[in-house]
């Protein structure tokens, strides 16, 4: 069973800006979370921090030895080389596990229309599905989505949810940061609310009350 | 109307790209402003030269007079008698420009001396400032010494054109152009992939693939010149190993330093200008084509703390005067020594790029 990714009173500054403030949270594996909250809340800073990518002012954040797979809110590609290209190259960078489940990805995010095509040519709708197509190449243990649906059509956006559905078992865990909660209330299993950098609501998601009520509600947006 | 809110807008781009005006308008016209200061004479009259005693019976007088008289148009250096062979190895590796084997009796009332001025064939540039500084020995000479001074000149080495000289110094050329303005756009170019890169790699292993390309890459040119200079028949040899090694290793500090301006400005306009001025800088105050000494001691002072000074002197050693490696050890190690000091540079700037606050 894969170890759950813990964030311990975790602060992180830029300069005077506090962009996160004594967070702690837990993401389970098996389960799909929601972060959601106002621009500026530290969604974004929390993710890098998950990634690596940059280091907590105080506080540890612990991720397990696994694979994790990532798509950007902007597109983290090479421009200069097709969509082919981009998916060998992150493919052998991830160690994507067979060319069975490139193709899939192909297949699911539309790809082979374009698979020709210079990256920093597409359309934006078209970077989006490639970015998120590289965020699965390694069937990974932790997925993490950063406004997956921007950018997208509607026929898009249902294909992407039905993979989700699909892709997360018993031991996936996908993270899901959005200002959209109501798309993904069929599947989401536990929500995170951000406000000013600190942990306004974090709890899973029961019959009772969509996730998009209680989040309207957790910032007193329901009125 | 539209007017007034597009110079508002040029007003508000002015002050978020702050930094890159100064440096375009302030610091550059600056450094080329002050930069004229170095730039004295358009005669040599600061080359370094070796004075040599031709033999046991030269006095310090001897010497010391014929100091005074190399002053008026170059920087002597005095060797003892015996170094002869030193002094001419000086010359080959561009210590000195010319070497005068000072005779005795100079002295001496109406004694018939001669100097003997060796310079190299090719050193291009120089070849005819030295045939005017033989006619300037010689006349300054009689106008001061008691003896009837003549002055031999010589040229040693192989005859070359200005064109053969030039094609050493153009495979340098472009091998700053690649390092100072092509690299850094790649990589720039390719800055939206660092977030994925860093999770799913490093930027060391981006960073130690594009050296890994790019530096043999390099190559490339250097042939093309090659080629070029075969087909026009010029004695040069830019694809000699130590010339080529040297090419490399001078792409990969001039590299380090660009790639590290660009990561320590965070890939902003300013880091490109900054590498632009660092290109223009070094092309100035380098010498690449004159003996350092030309239009002033401090541009000779300037080009001599220059590592790229020491690469073209090595390159052209090689690749134009047929020298081997060994001749160039030190410079060699020198060299070798700078590009490590450039790549810890850009290993800092990385360090400070990934884990700085940095943030999109």
């Amino acid at each position: 069973m894969t170890e759950p990714i813990r964030f311990e009173d975790v602060s992180k500054s830029y300069g005077d800006v506090v962009a996160l403030e004594s967070v702690d949270l837990e993401l389970r594996p098996g389960e799909v979370h929601c972060l959601v909250g106002p621009n500026g809340s530290g969604k974004t800073t929390l993710l890098d921090l998950l990634l690596g990518l940059t280091r907590p002012t105080s506080g540890a954040v612990t991720v397990p030895d696994v694979p994790v797979g990532c798509s950007f809110q902007s597109p983290t590609f090479y421009p200069g080389l097709t969509v082919t290209e981009n998916l060998d190259v992150f493919a052998r960078l991830s160690g994507c596990p067979d060319d069975a489940w490139r193709e899939r990805l192909r297949d699911v995010f539309g790809l082979d229309r374009v698979a020709g095509q210079l990256a920093g040519t597409l359309s934006g709708g078209w970077q989006k599905q490639l970015d998120l197509a590289l965020g699965f190449l390694n069937r990974p243990d932790y997925l993490l989505l950063d406004e997956p649906f921007s950018e997208l059509d509607d026929a898009s956006k249902r294909r992407l949810l039905t993979f989700l559905s699909e892709f997360c078992t018993d031991d996936r865990t996908v993270l899901v940061v959005t200002h959209h909660v109501r798309r993904f209330e069929d599947i989401v299993d536990r929500l995170t609310v951000f406000e000013a950098g600190r942990v306004r609501y974090d709890g899973a998601v029961g019959p009772d009350e969509t996730a998009h009520d209680r989040y309207l509600r957790v910032l007193g947006l329901d009125n | 109307m539209s007017l007034r809110s597009l110079l508002y807008k040029e007003l508000r781009w002015l002050r978020h790209n702050v930094a890159t005006v100064v440096l375009v308008l302030v610091i550059l016209p600056s450094i080329v402003a002050a930069g004229t200061v170095a730039f004295q004479q358009v005669i040599p009259r600061d080359t370094p030269v070796a004075l040599v005693p031709a033999n046991e019976n030269v006095t310090e007088d001897d010497m010391t007079a014929m100091r005074g008289v190399t002053t008026f148009f170059a920087e002597p250096r005095s060797y003892e008698v015996g170094e002869r062979e030193q002094a001419m190895r000086a010359l080959t590796r561009e210590e000195v420009y010319a070497v005068f084997v000072v005779p005795p009796d100079l002295l001496e009332r109406d004694a018939d001396v001669t100097v003997e001025m060796y310079v190299e064939e090719e050193m291009v540039p120089y070849e005819q400032p030295s045939l005017a500084i033989a006619s300037i020995l010689r006349f300054q000479a009689g106008q001061v010494l008691p003896a009837d001074v003549a002055v031999e000149r010589t040229a040693v080495g192989e005859d070359r054109t200005l064109s053969e000289f030039l094609v050493s110094v153009g495979a340098m050329l472009v091998t700053m152009l690649f390092a100072f303005a092509y690299v850094p756009y790649v990589v720039a170019d390719e800055r939206q992939v660092f977030r994925r890169i860093r999770v799913e790699s490093s930027l060391w292993h981006l960073l130690a693939s594009k050296f890994l390309v790019l530096t043999p890459l390099l190559l490339v040119p250097v042939l093309t010149f090659q080629a070029i200079a075969w087909y026009l028949d010029f004695s040069v040899e830019l694809v000699a190993p130590g010339a080529i090694g040297v090419t490399l290793l001078t792409f990969v500090y001039l590299t380090a330093i660009s790639l590290g301006v660009m990561f320590l400005t965070r890939f902003h306009t300013v880091g490109r200008m900054v590498n632009v001025t660092l290109m223009f800088g070094a092309l100035a105050f380098s010498n690449l084509v004159y003996p350092a000494g030309f239009f002033s001691p401090l541009r000779r002072e300037i080009a001599k703390s220059s590592p790229l000074h020491y690469s073209m002197m090595v390159q052209r050693g090689i690749s134009l005067k047929g020298q081997s490696v060994g001749t160039y050890t030190d410079y060699l190690l020198g060299l070798t020594g700078f590009t490590l000091v450039c790549l810890l540079f850009l290993a800092g700037t990385v360090v400070h790029y990934d884990r700085g606050g940095y943030r999109d």
